[in-house]
């Protein structure tokens, strides 16, 4: 029970990193459009710049569970390192609950947000005029899905099957 | 709840240390203290500004030149170009005394040229560069330290990820920002080959040239090998500077080219080493733009509590020599950057400094280059510093103590270094002033 | 013990921006009035950045701010007609605007929103190029052009013009390099980026201007209700005396862009009748008539604006 919980967050964490990584190709790939169609066109770009920040955007946040899981996200490991294997064990299951309360603080925030320009049909104050809650979506996902990585994390540290080792 | 600036600062300061300490991920320690002094500030209804905070934090075309001229480097470091360009430069430095560590930092400035991050140097260069020289038995501190030194100019070098956070952060020009740091660049990568040679002769290391002697055709060789570098710097700062895009766009062009270059030179078709630079590019910008973001709520939450405010106005009020405040403000730095990644310290410190920059009549275009030597020192200063976890993960047999008493050197270095830039500003100004013409 | 209010702008503080000044004045007077309440200014973005304010505003997280009003205007539409082209002209018809019932229309818009104006401001703006004079729609064909706001940017495509986002902090370098050929923006920021050094002719707001932009200062309603009377009215007063002293200001604002533009060796004209009603056609089938289309009581709104005389 609790394995095939931690199986489908790690899945579900690296199936979104794997769409973050694509849209950063999508925006990329953008970005050059856009620079094409105005050098060798002149021609007016509209959708483009909402469409490149926003990717990007969408795939920091959607990145974030992915970086959690593979311990990408730098912190300071000094005393975790200098402490005894007990206190270690301890500070990593303290860093995790707090980790979990920063990422259900930011669920909840982002889907007020979310929920907001959803039910007013907020746009982006751009020509493009694009509707905001399309790149809003990725917050609350992205942050729902960090809260279910804190808990597989926390679940690891307790029951010490934590194969990772302290952060880089 | 109403608590004096100053108290709430210290507690806000003392909930970060606390929250870091426990060695969660600096971003989310960065973010949750900053709802905890929101709430104290503003009470409940700061949770229907925050997710705003965080996602205007970040969601600008200019930051997505983050992940771009991250791409541009792990695009070249999937590759055996990173090894192509050292022995190049090998071949050609292999009689002078020394050659290899001069090749290792050569290749750190050179790929400093195509990457905007300092880790990404330090992991492209150190992956080839420490075991080699541990090989020719140089010492484990000058192997260490040099990659360690080297690798921080990737964020002073163009393209570079602070400088473009301090470019908005400030509204000054990021195209201009980016030239400040070419020529103070150069001037670190002289002097950290000169201690590094000093260095070597000092520890009784004898430099010889038994090992492989190199004839001229074989030299002539290598030099194709450099190509893929050539084309990439040359074609981005052709889009830079040639009128073809911004600054912010550039980049983009810049990491579609260098994939370009890269699949087609090194024949990268597979998807295994395509996905390999996707995941590492994925996880570099996400923890620095996460930290980006969390690093807005944080100044926010500064902001809420006047916190900032008052530190500023007692720095505005400090009736100081000018270059006095100049000191204090690297102190300040300093101490930051041993703690706090560059981009956390420039988003929250930047708008509170340039103002106070820019009245005492420093150069916002020169500071920005004193801030970014002051960001280097700080990936090598422990207990965080981004190139110490690089250099750990490549050679985890050097034991820490080594590395960081090779890296100390450097770190004097570049203090010296901004000494140098203090007395000598136009070092800083005059490529830029040269290119742009002056500044106002 | 006295309320202590926030005031939060994008501007540089300290620096003699009269739209900084403005927000500064107004709360000297409100302290002066000895109503009890203290107005702390953030200047520069230091507490809200320039797109988050109209939320927090709305939402009572934040007292007062001061910001172009279009910003908003991704959350009400209608916001938009507060930056659209040649609705404004010049700045005796902006003072006519100000009291008509277009801005009554905008201004209730604005209270449903949940705040309130407490003072006007209408900021005037420019055209340059590096090619040549603007003048009719036919003189920006093909020149890659940075506009300030979405309605320009419509407009502008409409007559043929490649348009290039970037901030304003970058227009100085994209005309530098080449990546941009004419911009249109506030006359402050034509002076204080120094655009001067890089442009051939400047289009200066005369009789004629284009581009007018709405930037009122604001304050939350939550907060504004919560307030006594006395205090309302401190609040008030504060504000029109502050919106008197900027209408004068700005004018002297353009009579410094046009000064620096010519000591600067840039040739500098005015937009003709005919030239300004050449654009309002084209403004007519894009911006205009998007607008129309796509929001609601858009087309009034902008009936009722043209029908100032
Ligand atoms: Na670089
Ligand atoms: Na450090």
């Amino acid at each position: 029970m609790t394995r095939s919980f931690l199986h489908a967050v790690d899945f579900l964490s690296r199936a979104v990193a794997i769409l973050a990584g694509l849209l950063l190709v999508a925006s990329m790939v953008v970005i050059c459009q856009m620079i094409f169609m105005r050098y060798v066109f002149r021609a007016p770009t509209i959708w483009q710049t909402d469409f490149v920040v926003f990717t990007a955007t969408a795939a920091v946040f959607l990145g974030a569970p992915y970086v959690l899981l593979t311990r990408g996200h730098v912190g300071v490991d000094v005393i975790e390192i200098m402490a005894a294997k007990p206190v270690q064990r301890v500070l990593g299951i303290i860093g995790a609950v707090l980790g979990l309360l920063f990422a259900i603080a930011m669920t909840v925030a982002s889907s007020i947000f979310f929920h907001e320009a959803y039910v007013n049909e907020w746009r982006t104050s751009t020509v493009a005029a694009i509707t905001l809650w399309i790149p809003l979506l990725p917050l609350p996902v992205s942050f729902a899905l960090l809260t279910l990585q804190y808990v597989a994390e926390l679940v690891r540290r307790i029951s010490g099957t934590d194969g990772f080792g302290a952060h880089p | 709840m109403t608590l004096s600036p100053t108290t709430s600062g210290l507690v806000v300061i003392g909930i970060l240390f606390a929250l870091l300490a426990t060695g969660m991920p600096i971003a989310f320690a960065l973010g949750l203290t900053a709802i905890f002094g929101l709430l104290m500030a503003s009470g409940w209804g700061v949770f229907e500004v925050l997710a705003e905070t965080m996602f205007a934090g970040i969601a600008n075309l200019a930051y997505v030149s983050i992940p771009m001229f991250v791409l541009m480097g792990a695009a070249v470091a999937a590759t055996p170009a990173g090894r192509d360009l050292y022995e190049a430069l090998d071949r050609w430095l292999n009689r002078v005394p020394g050659g290899l560590v001069l090749s290792n930092i050569g290749a750190c400035a050179i790929f400093a040229g195509m990457t905007g991050s300092s880790p990404a140097t330090c992991a492209a260069i150190g992956k080839m560069g420490i075991p080699e020289m541990l090989k020719r038995g140089y010492p484990a501190s000058v192997a260490t330290g040099s990659i360690c030194a080297g690798g921080t100019l990737g964020i002073l070098i163009p393209p570079s990820v602070t400088m473009i956070v301090y470019g908005i952060a400030t509204e000054t020009s990021i195209g201009r920002l980016f030239l400040a740091g070419v020529m103070p660049g150069l001037m670190l990568t002289a002097m950290f080959m000169a201690w590094s040679l000093y260095d070597c002769s000092r520890k009784g290391f004898r430099f010889d040239d038994r090992g492989t002697r190199f004839s001229f055709s074989q030299k002539l060789e290598a030099l194709p090998k450099v190509l893929p570098f050539l084309i990439i710097i040359l074609g981005t700062l052709y889009v830079l500077y040639g009128g073809v895009a911004t600054p912010s766009e550039a980049a983009g062009a810049g990491a579609f080219l260098t994939l370009g270059v890269v699949i087609v030179m090194y024949r990268l078709f597979r998807p295994k080493p395509v996905f390999e630079i996707f995941s590492s590019t994925l996880r570099e910008s996400v923890m620095i733009m996460m930290i980006m973001a969390s690093a807005e709520l944080f100044a926010f939450a500064l902001s809420s509590l006047f916190i900032t405010q008052t530190v500023a106005a007692s720095i505005a009020g400090l009736d100081v020599n000018r270059w006095v405040l100049m000191a204090i403000i690297n102190l300040f730095l300093l101490v930051a950057g041993m703690f706090l990644p560059p981009v956390a310290i420039i988003v929250m410190s930047a708008p509170l400094l340039y103002p106070i920059i820019v009245s005492s009549g420093f150069d916002p275009y020169w500071f920005a280059v004193i801030l970014t030597i002051n960001m280097e020192i700080g990936l090598i200063t422990p207990p965080v510093g981004l190139n110490l976890f690089v250099v750990n993960a490549i050679a985890p047999q050097v034991p820490t103590a080594q590395v960081l008493k090779g890296a100390l050197p450097y770190v004097l270095l570049m203090i010296g270094g901004i000494v140098v830039l203090s007395i000598f500003p136009g070092i800083v100004t005059w490529l830029p002033d040269t290119v742009m013409g002056p500044v106002k | 013990q006295d309320i202590t209010l926030r005031a939060s702008h994008q501007f540089p503080g300290g620096k003699g921006d009269p739209r900084d000044e403005m927000v500064q004045m107004i709360a000297r007077d409100v302290a002066a009035a000895n109503v009890g309440i203290k107005i702390q200014v953030f200047p520069g973005a230091s507490l809200y950045k320039a797109n988050e304010q109209w939320g927090a505003l709305t939402k009572g997280q934040l007292d007062i701010s001061s910001f172009p009003l279009d910003y908003a205007s991704g959350r009400v539409p209608q916001f938009s007609v507060t930056l659209m082209p040649g609705l404004v002209r010049n700045f005796d018809r902006a003072d006519r605007l100000n009291s008509s019932p277009f801005m009554q229309d905008i201004k209730k818009i604005v209270e449903a929103q949940g705040a309130i104006v407490i003072a006007d401001a209408w900021l005037s703006g420019a055209f340059a190029s590096k090619k040549g004079c603007i003048t009719g729609p036919d003189s920006i064909k093909g020149q890659v052009t940075r506009a300030a706001g979405p309605a320009f940017e419509q407009m502008l495509a409409a007559a043929g013009a490649s348009i290039a986002s970037m901030p304003s902090s970058e227009i100085y370098s994209g005309m530098q390099t080449g990546v941009l050929d004419a911009t249109n923006t506030s006359s402050e920021s034509f002076v204080s980026y120094r655009l001067f050094e890089q442009v051939k002719c400047l289009t200066a707001p005369g009789a004629n201007a284009l581009w007018f932009m709405y930037e009122p200062v604001l304050m939350s309603k939550q907060v504004f209700d919560r307030l006594k009377p006395d205090q309302q009215k401190a609040i008030l007063a504060a504000g029109k005396k502050a919106q008197d002293w900027f209408a004068q200001e700005v004018r002297k604002g353009d009579q410094k862009l046009v000064d620096t533009f010519k000591k600067a060796g840039v040739e500098v004209i005015e937009m003709s009748a005919s030239d300004y009603d050449a654009w309002l056609k084209v403004a007519q089938a894009s911006a205009y008539k998007n607008f129309s289309e796509k929001v609601k009581g858009g087309d009034e709104l902008i009936k009722k604006a043209l029908a100032v005389q």
